[in-house]
């Protein structure tokens, strides 16, 4: 037994004769001051009538009434609660709509897919805090989904030698970060931008892809993270790959924070 | 009520919503809660009793326990009570009633007997002054509610080696301050 818990004698004392009072076997008159204490609190807040008890008592027994009808109702709901989540407060449910709206049409924008007018828009208000996405021209979109068909290319064969062509099907080697940066140098100093940045942003993308799946492990977020990365890639004309996947990872990572906040959405609900 | 029998069949009345049992509810638990809102300085002491007891009623299909155990959830509805009063209190302003009013309503007790118990209450509250918030609901809890060590730990949702602790510093304190001639009883 540690020293702390060994009662001390005098507090013992003072807790017995304490408890003895608080049973009224000793009395403030003895010269107990303990004693004098507990009788003087319950002097000063005697227990008294109820004033009005009536008038309450039928409030209560109203809401009793009431609670005992509402019982059965409440379990008859729990029984049949479904697995969708509620979402109570207002705050809850914007958020909820913003995140709804939010993955509906984020990748739709993201692949360039929105109706001209709004993928503009869309794409302006993006830029505007640092991520790049496809103009309304279809080409844009097409290039977009062809270089997510690249990426798809390189979740398969992961192996694939990442040294040579620009070819999307050979870029995709998760090593490929120190890849990045001498394609961008190559396609730079041959004067190919086309390809060269193409290739070298078609690494950036498949890192981009990677971080955000495991960052929000939300489908559709891994899919933007991706098609961002590429859809920037399409539209600088010498852009360096740096720069694209800068953007693949901004992106990712905003999703990223979108998903944890959807997530916080649902257990505000769930509270 | 101390017959758990009793007890057990007037707590299933009362989920029942049956107005006996929560009168004779209401009757056993209310003057004690009633002294024990009055000690924490609440504006109107039966009214927040009253608010405990429809708070009770709400949430009644969600207690299990015995007499001890329902004793110490009332007292800490009632002390939940007495802090959401007190927020209140700060941001609401009032008006002290007119004298005249005051008159209507006139002494609810004998003067004398009302008097002596104001001087307790003067000395009561010297006493507890120094004290923590915690060592007061302590002793209040224990006085008024007539609270064991378990149901006042379940009240203030701590330990009872806690509570012990608490009540131990605030007697010695007390002790203390009576010897001392700081306070007197």
């Amino acid at each position: 037994m540690s020293r702390s818990n060994v009662p001390h004698p005098e507090m013992t004392s003072v807790d017995e004769r304490f408890e003895r009072a608080l049973r009224g076997e000793t009395a403030g008159g003895d010269g107990d001051d303990l004693a004098a204490f507990v009788e003087d609190v319950r002097r000063a807040f005697p227990v008294r009538p109820m004033l009005a008890a009536d008038a309450r008592l039928e409030a209560i027994a109203q809401a009793a009434r009431q609670a005992a009808a509402e019982g059965g109702d409440r379990s008859a709901r729990r029984a049949g609660r479904s697995w969708v989540p509620t979402f109570r407060s207002a705050p809850a449910k914007a958020l909820a709509a913003v995140v709804v709206v939010a993955s509906s049409f984020g990748g739709l924008a993201v692949a360039g897919a929105l109706p001209g007018g709004v993928q503009d828009a869309v794409a302006n208000v993006a830029s505007r805090i640092g991520v790049n996405l496809p103009g309304g021209d279809d080409e844009a979109g097409t290039a977009v989904g062809a270089d997510r068909k690249g990426d798809a290319t390189e979740m398969q064969a992961p192996e694939a030698s990442s040294t040579e062509e620009p070819q999307p099907t050979e870029t995709e080697s998760p090593k490929a970060d120190g890849q990045d940066q001498r394609s961008d140098e190559q396609g730079d100093d041959e004067g190919t931008g086309g390809s060269g940045n193409g290739s070298g942003e078609t690494e950036a993308s498949g890192d981009g892809s990677g971080d955000q799946s495991g960052g929000s492990g939300d489908g559709s977020g891994s899919t933007e993270g991706s098609g961002d990365a590429s859809g920037s890639t399409e539209r600088s004309s010498d852009g360096s790959a740096d720069q694209s996947g800068g953007d693949g990872s901004t992106d990712a990572s905003s999703e990223g924070s979108s998903g944890s906040t959807s997530d916080g959405g649902d257990s505000s609900s769930g509270d | 009520m101390s017959d758990g029998s009793a007890f057990e069949a007037t707590l299933r009345a009362a989920r029942a919503g049956a107005e006996w049992a929560w009168r004779d509810l209401y009757a056993a638990f209310a003057p004690r809660l009633t002294g024990y809102a009055r000690a924490c300085r609440v504006a109107d002491p039966e009214d927040l009793v009253g608010d405990v007891f429809l708070r009770a009623v709400r949430s009644l299909h969600r207690f299990e326990g015995g007499e001890g155990d329902l004793r110490a959830w009332l007292f800490a509805l009632a002390r939940n009570a007495v802090i959401d009063e007190r927020r209140r209190a700060t941001r609401r302003r009032t008006e002290p009633l007119p004298p005249e009013v005051l008159a209507e309503l006139g002494p609810a007790v004998d003067a004398e007997q009302e008097a002596m118990r104001a001087m307790a209450e003067e000395r009561v509250r010297a006493v507890l002054a120094p004290l923590t918030a915690d060592q007061r609901d302590v002793l209040l809890l224990r006085i008024l509610g007539g609270l064991t060590i378990e149901e006042v730990a379940a009240a203030l949702g701590k330990r009872p080696g806690a509570v012990k602790a608490l009540q131990a510093r605030a007697l010695n304190r007390i002790r203390r301050d009576v010897s001392r001639g700081a306070v007197t009883l």
